[in-house]
Protein backbone atom coordinates (compact mmCIF):
# COMPACT_ATOMS: atom_id res chain seq x y z
CA UNK A 1 0.00 0.00 0.00
CA UNK A 2 2.94 2.30 0.75
CA UNK A 3 4.14 1.88 -2.50
CA UNK A 4 0.76 2.53 -4.02
CA UNK A 5 0.70 5.86 -2.07
CA UNK A 6 4.53 6.95 -2.89
CA UNK A 7 5.21 6.00 -6.26
CA UNK A 8 6.58 8.55 -8.42
CA UNK A 9 6.31 9.51 -12.64
CA UNK A 10 10.50 9.25 -13.70
CA UNK A 11 11.24 12.18 -15.59
CA UNK A 12 12.32 9.65 -17.75
CA UNK A 13 8.79 9.11 -18.79
CA UNK A 14 7.69 12.74 -18.50
CA UNK A 15 10.27 13.60 -21.19
CA UNK A 16 9.57 10.55 -23.30
CA UNK A 17 5.70 11.58 -23.15
CA UNK A 18 6.54 15.00 -23.96
CA UNK A 19 8.80 13.97 -26.98
CA UNK A 20 5.72 11.52 -27.97
CA UNK A 21 3.51 14.54 -28.23
CA UNK A 22 5.61 16.73 -30.13
CA UNK A 23 5.87 14.26 -32.90
CA UNK A 24 2.23 14.08 -32.76
CA UNK A 25 1.33 17.07 -33.27
CA UNK A 26 4.29 17.77 -35.82
CA UNK A 27 1.48 19.36 -38.38
CA UNK A 28 -0.47 21.77 -36.03
CA UNK A 29 -0.98 22.46 -32.60
CA UNK A 30 2.76 22.88 -31.02
CA UNK A 31 3.82 27.06 -30.30
CA UNK A 32 6.83 28.35 -31.52
CA UNK A 33 9.05 29.85 -28.91
CA UNK A 34 9.54 33.33 -28.78
CA UNK A 35 9.45 34.79 -25.19
CA UNK A 36 12.94 34.79 -24.01
CA UNK A 37 14.57 34.99 -20.30
CA UNK A 38 14.10 38.40 -20.18
CA UNK A 39 10.53 38.77 -22.09
CA UNK A 40 9.74 35.78 -19.37
CA UNK A 41 11.38 38.19 -16.45
CA UNK A 42 9.77 41.54 -17.44
CA UNK A 43 6.73 39.25 -17.24
CA UNK A 44 7.39 37.91 -13.87
CA UNK A 45 8.45 41.69 -12.52
CA UNK A 46 4.97 42.99 -13.80
CA UNK A 47 3.22 40.42 -11.84
CA UNK A 48 5.47 40.57 -8.68
CA UNK A 49 3.91 44.55 -8.60
CA UNK A 50 0.50 43.14 -7.62
CA UNK A 51 -2.30 44.00 -5.61
CA UNK A 52 -0.91 42.53 -2.40
CA UNK A 53 1.88 44.89 -2.08
CA UNK A 54 -0.69 48.30 -2.45
CA UNK A 55 -3.10 46.36 -0.30
CA UNK A 56 -1.12 45.74 2.91
CA UNK A 57 1.72 48.15 2.66
CA UNK A 58 -0.48 50.98 4.49
CA UNK A 59 -1.09 48.25 7.67
CA UNK A 60 2.70 47.70 7.41
CA UNK A 61 3.52 50.78 7.59
CA UNK A 62 1.22 51.88 10.70
CA UNK A 63 2.74 49.30 12.70
CA UNK A 64 6.27 49.25 11.24
CA UNK A 65 7.06 52.94 10.87
CA UNK A 66 9.97 53.74 8.22
CA UNK A 67 11.23 50.44 9.20
CA UNK A 68 9.05 49.12 6.81
CA UNK A 69 11.61 50.22 4.04
CA UNK A 70 14.05 47.29 5.94
CA UNK A 71 11.18 44.98 5.51
CA UNK A 72 10.88 45.31 1.95
CA UNK A 73 14.78 44.64 1.47
CA UNK A 74 14.71 41.38 3.62
CA UNK A 75 11.30 39.89 1.91
CA UNK A 76 12.93 41.07 -1.67
CA UNK A 77 16.10 39.16 -0.49
CA UNK A 78 14.20 35.85 0.67
CA UNK A 79 12.52 35.77 -2.35
CA UNK A 80 15.54 36.27 -4.30
CA UNK A 81 17.43 33.17 -3.08
CA UNK A 82 13.75 31.24 -3.03
CA UNK A 83 14.15 32.45 -7.15
CA UNK A 84 16.94 30.69 -7.51
CA UNK A 85 15.49 27.46 -6.23
CA UNK A 86 12.77 27.42 -8.50
CA UNK A 87 14.68 28.44 -11.59
CA UNK A 88 16.60 25.11 -10.82
CA UNK A 89 13.42 23.36 -9.98
CA UNK A 90 11.62 24.32 -13.56
CA UNK A 91 15.16 23.74 -15.35
CA UNK A 92 15.06 20.05 -14.31
CA UNK A 93 12.18 18.76 -16.40
CA UNK A 94 13.10 21.73 -19.30
CA UNK A 95 10.57 19.68 -21.60
CA UNK A 96 10.82 21.40 -25.31
CA UNK A 97 7.21 21.63 -25.47
CA UNK A 98 7.29 24.32 -23.02
CA UNK A 99 7.07 28.04 -23.75
CA UNK A 100 10.03 28.32 -21.89
CA UNK A 101 11.42 27.95 -17.91
CA UNK A 102 8.33 27.87 -15.92
CA UNK A 103 9.78 29.68 -13.51
CA UNK A 104 9.16 32.86 -14.12
CA UNK A 105 5.28 33.23 -14.18
CA UNK A 106 4.89 30.99 -11.30
CA UNK A 107 7.46 32.01 -9.00
CA UNK A 108 6.34 35.61 -9.32
CA UNK A 109 2.94 35.10 -8.92
CA UNK A 110 4.23 33.57 -5.40
CA UNK A 111 6.37 36.83 -4.92
CA UNK A 112 3.62 38.93 -5.15
CA UNK A 113 1.78 37.20 -1.97
CA UNK A 114 4.84 36.83 -0.40
CA UNK A 115 5.68 40.43 -0.84
CA UNK A 116 2.49 41.02 0.86
CA UNK A 117 3.48 39.71 3.97
CA UNK B 1 -15.85 32.35 -13.98
CA UNK B 2 -17.17 30.15 -11.47
CA UNK B 3 -13.72 29.88 -9.50
CA UNK B 4 -13.62 33.83 -9.52
CA UNK B 5 -16.69 34.33 -8.13
CA UNK B 6 -16.29 31.71 -5.55
CA UNK B 7 -12.77 33.62 -4.31
CA UNK B 8 -14.19 36.86 -4.57
CA UNK B 9 -17.41 36.42 -3.27
CA UNK B 10 -16.00 35.00 0.17
CA UNK B 11 -13.20 37.69 -0.35
CA UNK B 12 -15.59 40.43 0.54
CA UNK B 13 -16.46 39.22 3.94
CA UNK B 14 -13.18 38.00 5.28
CA UNK B 15 -11.15 39.48 7.60
CA UNK B 16 -7.99 40.66 5.11
CA UNK B 17 -5.38 40.06 7.83
CA UNK B 18 -6.29 36.39 8.41
CA UNK B 19 -6.04 35.95 4.70
CA UNK B 20 -3.01 37.44 4.03
CA UNK B 21 -1.72 35.33 6.70
CA UNK B 22 -2.85 32.60 5.75
CA UNK B 23 -2.08 32.54 2.22
CA UNK B 24 1.61 33.73 3.09
CA UNK B 25 1.77 31.02 5.42
CA UNK B 26 1.47 28.74 2.65
CA UNK B 27 3.32 30.73 0.34
CA UNK B 28 6.65 30.50 2.62
CA UNK B 29 6.04 26.59 2.90
CA UNK B 30 6.30 26.39 -0.52
CA UNK B 31 8.98 28.33 -0.82
CA UNK B 32 10.56 26.23 2.00
CA UNK B 33 10.54 23.02 0.20
CA UNK B 34 11.43 24.49 -2.83
CA UNK B 35 14.72 25.67 -0.92
CA UNK B 36 14.92 22.18 0.85
CA UNK B 37 14.28 20.24 -2.36
CA UNK B 38 17.30 21.60 -4.70
CA UNK B 39 19.29 20.55 -0.99
CA UNK B 40 18.14 17.39 -1.38
CA UNK B 41 18.87 16.67 -4.71
CA UNK B 42 22.03 18.09 -4.72
CA UNK B 43 22.92 15.69 -2.26
CA UNK B 44 21.20 12.89 -3.28
CA UNK B 45 23.22 9.97 -4.62
CA UNK B 46 22.01 10.07 -8.35
CA UNK B 47 20.87 13.37 -9.19
CA UNK B 48 18.43 13.59 -12.22
CA UNK B 49 19.14 15.00 -15.88
CA UNK B 50 21.43 18.12 -15.33
CA UNK B 51 19.36 21.02 -14.77
CA UNK B 52 19.75 23.95 -17.60
CA UNK B 53 19.81 26.34 -15.03
CA UNK B 54 22.38 25.61 -11.87
CA UNK B 55 22.03 27.79 -8.58
CA UNK B 56 25.35 28.85 -8.24
CA UNK B 57 27.38 27.33 -5.55
CA UNK B 58 28.66 29.31 -2.89
CA UNK B 59 30.10 26.79 -0.34
CA UNK B 60 28.34 27.24 2.84
CA UNK B 61 30.80 25.38 4.93
CA UNK B 62 32.07 28.53 6.86
CA UNK B 63 29.59 31.43 6.19
CA UNK B 64 26.77 30.26 7.27
CA UNK B 65 27.87 28.93 11.37
CA UNK B 66 29.51 32.57 10.74
CA UNK B 67 26.42 33.85 10.23
CA UNK B 68 24.76 31.68 12.97
CA UNK B 69 27.19 32.83 15.62
CA UNK B 70 26.69 36.70 14.15
CA UNK B 71 22.42 37.00 14.28
CA UNK B 72 23.03 35.17 17.78
CA UNK B 73 25.78 37.68 19.13
CA UNK B 74 24.04 40.65 17.83
CA UNK B 75 20.61 39.82 19.25
CA UNK B 76 22.50 39.06 22.67
CA UNK B 77 24.93 42.90 22.71
CA UNK B 78 21.72 44.95 21.36
CA UNK B 79 18.72 43.39 21.79
CA UNK B 80 19.41 41.85 25.25
CA UNK B 81 16.50 43.90 26.76
CA UNK B 82 14.03 43.24 24.17
CA UNK B 83 13.39 40.23 22.01
CA UNK B 84 16.44 38.11 23.68
CA UNK B 85 14.48 38.66 27.56
CA UNK B 86 11.10 38.05 26.23
CA UNK B 87 12.14 34.83 24.64
CA UNK B 88 13.31 33.54 27.58
CA UNK B 89 11.19 34.85 30.44
CA UNK B 90 8.78 32.42 31.48
CA UNK B 91 6.86 34.68 34.44
CA UNK B 92 3.19 35.84 33.67
CA UNK B 93 3.02 38.81 31.23
CA UNK B 94 0.16 40.76 30.33
CA UNK B 95 -0.10 40.70 26.19
CA UNK B 96 -1.81 43.36 24.00
CA UNK B 97 -5.19 42.70 24.78
CA UNK B 98 -4.16 42.85 28.55
CA UNK B 99 -4.52 39.89 29.38
CA UNK B 100 -2.31 38.01 31.60
CA UNK B 101 -0.82 35.23 30.07
CA UNK B 102 0.68 32.36 31.90
CA UNK B 103 1.93 28.60 31.43
CA UNK B 104 1.28 27.16 28.34
CA UNK B 105 -0.90 29.97 27.03
CA UNK B 106 2.33 31.67 27.13
CA UNK B 107 4.14 28.79 26.10
CA UNK B 108 2.70 28.34 22.91
CA UNK B 109 3.34 31.42 21.51
CA UNK B 110 7.02 30.52 21.48
CA UNK B 111 6.85 27.03 19.89
CA UNK B 112 7.31 28.82 16.12
CA UNK B 113 10.41 30.35 17.43
CA UNK B 114 11.50 27.16 18.85
CA UNK B 115 11.14 25.41 16.41
CA UNK B 116 13.03 28.02 13.73
CA UNK B 117 15.90 28.03 16.20
CA UNK B 118 16.16 23.90 16.21
CA UNK B 119 15.85 23.95 12.74
CA UNK B 120 18.11 27.15 11.98
CA UNK B 121 20.82 25.22 14.28
CA UNK B 122 20.29 21.98 12.28
CA UNK B 123 20.95 23.72 8.98
CA UNK B 124 24.03 25.38 10.45
CA UNK B 125 25.21 22.07 11.66
CA UNK B 126 24.47 20.42 8.44
CA UNK B 127 25.71 22.89 5.86
CA UNK B 128 28.83 23.08 8.17
CA UNK B 129 29.22 19.10 7.38
CA UNK B 130 28.06 19.01 3.57
CA UNK B 131 29.27 22.12 2.57
CA UNK B 132 25.24 23.05 1.39
CA UNK B 133 25.39 25.39 -1.19
CA UNK B 134 24.95 29.20 0.34
CA UNK B 135 22.18 30.20 -1.70
CA UNK B 136 19.42 27.55 -1.53
CA UNK B 137 20.46 27.54 2.75
CA UNK B 138 19.70 31.41 3.03
CA UNK B 139 16.50 30.93 1.20
CA UNK B 140 15.40 28.36 3.30
CA UNK B 141 15.88 30.04 6.75
CA UNK B 142 14.92 33.20 5.98
CA UNK B 143 11.38 31.79 4.39
CA UNK B 144 11.51 29.83 7.45
CA UNK B 145 12.03 32.87 9.96
CA UNK B 146 9.57 34.55 8.17
CA UNK B 147 6.82 31.66 8.49
CA UNK B 148 7.69 31.77 12.48
CA UNK B 149 6.76 35.00 12.81
CA UNK B 150 3.24 34.49 12.04
CA UNK B 151 1.67 33.05 15.23
CA UNK B 152 0.52 29.68 16.21
CA UNK B 153 -3.48 30.29 15.34
CA UNK B 154 -2.09 30.65 11.79
CA UNK B 155 0.32 27.26 12.26
CA UNK B 156 -2.59 25.49 13.95
CA UNK B 157 -4.94 26.63 10.81
CA UNK B 158 -2.41 25.44 8.23
CA UNK B 159 -1.38 22.32 10.34
CA UNK B 160 -4.88 21.01 10.45
CA UNK B 161 -5.45 22.56 6.01
CA UNK B 162 -2.52 20.66 5.33
CA UNK B 163 -3.74 17.60 6.55
CA UNK B 164 -6.96 17.65 4.89
CA UNK B 165 -5.69 18.16 1.76
CA UNK B 166 -2.57 15.32 2.11
CA UNK B 167 -5.76 13.09 3.18
CA UNK B 168 -7.57 14.61 0.56
CA UNK B 169 -4.93 13.79 -2.33
CA UNK B 170 -3.93 10.19 -1.71
CA UNK B 171 -7.64 8.86 -0.81
CA UNK B 172 -8.19 10.07 -4.18
CA UNK B 173 -5.20 9.16 -6.07
CA UNK B 174 -5.08 6.33 -4.61
CA UNK B 175 -7.81 4.29 -6.73
CA UNK B 176 -7.54 7.29 -9.23
CA UNK B 177 -3.94 7.12 -10.52
CA UNK B 178 -3.15 7.24 -14.20
CA UNK B 179 0.04 5.49 -13.26
CA UNK B 180 -2.07 2.52 -11.74
CA UNK B 181 -0.53 -0.65 -13.41
CA UNK B 182 1.89 1.10 -15.29
CA UNK B 183 4.95 0.43 -15.60
CA UNK B 184 7.22 3.33 -15.12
Amino acid sequence: MLNELFRRKSVERILRESEKGRMESEHGGSLQRTLRARDLTAFGIAAIIGAGIFGTVGQAAASGGPAVSLLFLFIALACGFTAFCYAEFASIQNTRRRLSPRWSPDCSWRFRRCSSI
Amino acid sequence: MVTGLLVAIPALFLNLKEVIELSSIGTLFAFVLVCGGVLVLENSKSPPTRPKFKTPYINGRYIVPLLYVAVVVILYCYFKEGAWDRFFRMEPQTNRTRHVEAGWDLFEHKIPTVLFVLVATAVTVLSFVKRLSLIPVLGLLTCFYLMTQLGITNWTRFAIWLVAGLAIYFLYSRKASKLNGVAN
